[in-house]
């Protein structure tokens, strides 16, 4: 009797020990940052009297990176120059490269991991520029600075214009600065970033590179241009941004085409498509691009200004940044198609310029304000492809220019030619990429089809092309310079 | 008399199994899937060009089921560059090699590695350039769980574009435009 009574007791002693963990008190930790300008809840479990907190909760607290390494159960954490390193289990920890001991080791329970809260206010006060207090009696944890609260930079480069976009964790005062030649300092007060993570290359033909400082008392985001151009900025809700727009869409002044850019494809070093004849696609679209130049020189008398007039290679980021700089009113590209196969295509298509169309846009589309305009409409939690092409031409001033000219290119090589005309289509291109004017791609038969290409050697069939293109500036140019000064003659 | 006719039956049977291997050789010598169990079967659509150039085109294709969603995109890859068995068109120059893929679970991203051949040997071409980079896209984002975006990279680094043409220095995602059913 007594043995039972013994060995039931033994067993709910074992029972209550290994349960005993689990049945570890939940509460919550009150967290004030910065005098009270901002509040956090986090939960708290207490074992053996002492309270510890989720590292994940911490984590994401003071934005901090981390690293975990399953098997030696090493922790990393990094912010900044900052770096603490622990291992699960073991009171020591690493405090940039200086070792501290805790009382209580950091621990795993139910596969988390549980840090004490001694752990931020021992070990991580000091470090990242925060003042951490915990008061048990209160359990209130009072975080002073050092809070990272510049989140990150984000970027979109379109046709015209380049957004960069600073996210906030909470609203921010700023100062933007223009002393400096092709220069923009944004001076965020009492901002807390990571320099490393707020500077970005970014190279789109305006924008050279971003590049960020912390100061004592605020984050310097420094925006390196290539030349001085337009911007505008102003801070969006929800979350806090600063947005910063470099050459922002506006109406252009001049409704005359004075200026056309015409860029033979390929050179130098790079043939391009080569036909099985060996026809070189770099001779034949310089051929077609001096054609068509002699044409708009000596019927329109406009301007005219090729981005190779020989053999040589030039970039591709290159031939834009001719055009740009030329202020040119049209810039568009000769080339002629290829494909494999046994066929090998056949016909003539024009192209013009489209961002590719990603998930990744959309939500960044979503985010930014242009597009509440769309989203007014109602419901649209997500945006359809129609609704982001909207937005997509909204941005890209150009884009409804460049198709006009797509099509008009088309239907004129149509008359023109007896091959195929297969269709306008879209696609994101390098070399229209950084165009800030309306711009085509046109490929205009392919040199991988023997028929055609033995075509594209004949003379008067690149004269052919040369009209055609010719007679589709003419008529985008007539149309173009109508519908703007109706616009002006109604101001 | 007997032996000769034994012969000419023997004959005629090695001469059946050449012609058999021959016109089975797709099934004989590349995997077996009509040998292997049901499970370890996978169909797959694999996107090549429709012989205008103008279209990507389905090519249904069983493969052996692999380990892992890395080796089934290097398997997938591979089925690209052999080309299509059907009447469809090649996208990828058969002298390409897949040199690496790696797949970014967190950003939903596949990159793929390939040698020189890949630039050296395109055609060139909007149009071809479309079509080398949208049935990779296509067809790895279709066949594969989780994968959303597909990066292009030769020799182990990003290249502005194949041959002068598509800007490929950010992964891609999914086209259905440019597909035909």
């Amino acid at each position: 009797m007594v043995k039972k009574i013994l060995i039931g007791l033994v067993v709910t002693a074992l029972i209550t020990l290994v349960a005993l963990p689990l049945l570890a008190q939940q509460e919550e930790i009150r967290v004030i940052y910065d005098e009270g300008q901002a509040q956090a809840t986090i939960k708290s479990l207490t074992f053996q009297g002492t309270n510890f907190i989720y590292l994940k909760e911490m984590v994401n607290l003071f934005r901090l990176d981390l690293k975990w390494d399953a098997i030696t159960k090493k922790v990393t954490l990094t912010s900044g120059p900052d770096q603490v390193i622990f291992f699960v289990g073991s009171p020591q920890i690493m405090v940039n490269d200086k070792i501290k001991r805790l009382i209580q080791p950091p621990r795993f329970s139910n596969g988390a991991i549980l840090l004490p809260i001694e752990f931020l206010s021992e070990i991580l006060d000091g470090v990242l520029r925060a003042k951490i207090d915990w008061d048990p009696k209160t359990r209130i944890l009072k975080v002073n600075g050092g809070r990272l609260n510049i989140r990150e930079l984000r970027h979109s480069s379109y046709l015209d214009s380049t957004r960069i976009v600073i996210d906030l964790l909470r609203p921010l005062s700023y100062r933007v600065r223009k002393d400096i030649p092709a220069q923009i300092t944004i001076d965020i007060y009492g901002g807390e970033g990571n320099p490393g993570q707020l500077s970005l290359e970014i190279n789109d033909g305006r924008v050279k590179n971003i590049q960020a400082f912390q100061l004592p008392n605020a984050t310097q985001v420094v925006v390196r241009l290539i030349q001085d151009l337009p911007y505008k900025t102003f801070i969006l809700k929800n979350p806090h941004r600063i947005v910063l727009d470099i050459n922002p869409p506006q109406k252009r002044l001049g409704y005359k085409i004075t200026t056309i850019v015409i860029d033979p494809g390929h050179g130098g070093k790079d043939p391009g498509a080569i036909g099985k004849g060996e026809t070189r696609e770099k001779d034949v679209v310089l051929a077609i691009a001096k054609e068509l130049k002699r044409l708009i020189s000596e019927r329109l008398g406009i301007r005219v200004v090729l981005t190779r007039t020989g053999d040589y290679f030039i970039p591709l980021k290159e031939r834009t940044a001719i055009a740009n700089n030329e202020g040119a009113d049209l810039f568009i590209s000769i080339h002629t198609n290829a494909a494999l196969g046994r066929a090998r295509g056949g016909g003539f298509e024009t192209y013009f310029h489209s961002l590719a169309l990603t998930e990744n846009a959309k939500a960044v589309a979503r985010f930014e304000n242009a597009v509440i305009k769309l989203e007014k409409g109602g419901r649209g939690k997500s945006m359809s492809q129609a609704e982001f092409i909207l937005w997509d031409m909204a941005h890209n001033t150009y884009l409804n220019e460049s198709s006009e000219l797509a099509i008009l290119v088309q239907e004129e090589l149509d008359k023109k030619l007896r091959i195929r005309n297969r269709k306008v289509d879209q696609a994101s291109f390098y070399v229209l990429s950084g165009a800030n004017m309306p711009s085509i791609l046109t490929e205009v038969a392919f040199i991988s089809n023997p028929r055609e290409e033995s075509m594209l050697r004949r003379p008067d069939f690149q004269k052919r092309i040369a009209e055609g293109l010719y007679n589709a500036i003419v008529l985008y140019k007539r149309s173009y310079e109508k519908s703007m000064g109706l616009a002006i003659s109604e101001q | 008399m007997k032996r000769k006719k034994i012969f000419i039956i023997l004959g005629v049977l090695i001469l059946l199994i050449i012609i058999i291997l021959i016109f089975q050789r797709e099934r004989v010598f590349y995997r077996i899937p009509f040998l292997a169990p049901e499970e370890n079967v996978k169909l797959v659509r694999l996107y090549f060009a429709s012989p205008d150039a103008d279209y990507l085109k389905v090519e249904a294709r069983r493969i052996l089921r692999e380990e892992g969603i890395t080796d089934e995109a290097k398997v997938l890859v591979e089925e690209l560059i052999n080309g299509p068995r059907g009447n469809l068109d090649p996208t990828i120059p058969p002298e390409t090699q897949l040199r690496e893929l790696y797949i970014v679970p967190e950003e939903k991203c596949a990159y793929l590695d390939f040698n020189k051949a890949f630039r050296a040997n395109h055609p060139g071409g909007s149009a071809g350039e479309l079509l080398t980079i949208y049935s990779l896209v296509n067809t790895l984002i279709d066949n594969l769980e989780g994968i959303e975006r597909v990066q292009i990279l030769v020799e182990g680094k990003i290249i502005e574009t194949l041959a002068g043409h598509i800007d490929t220095t950010k992964p891609f995602p999914r086209n259905s435009a440019i597909v035909e059913y």
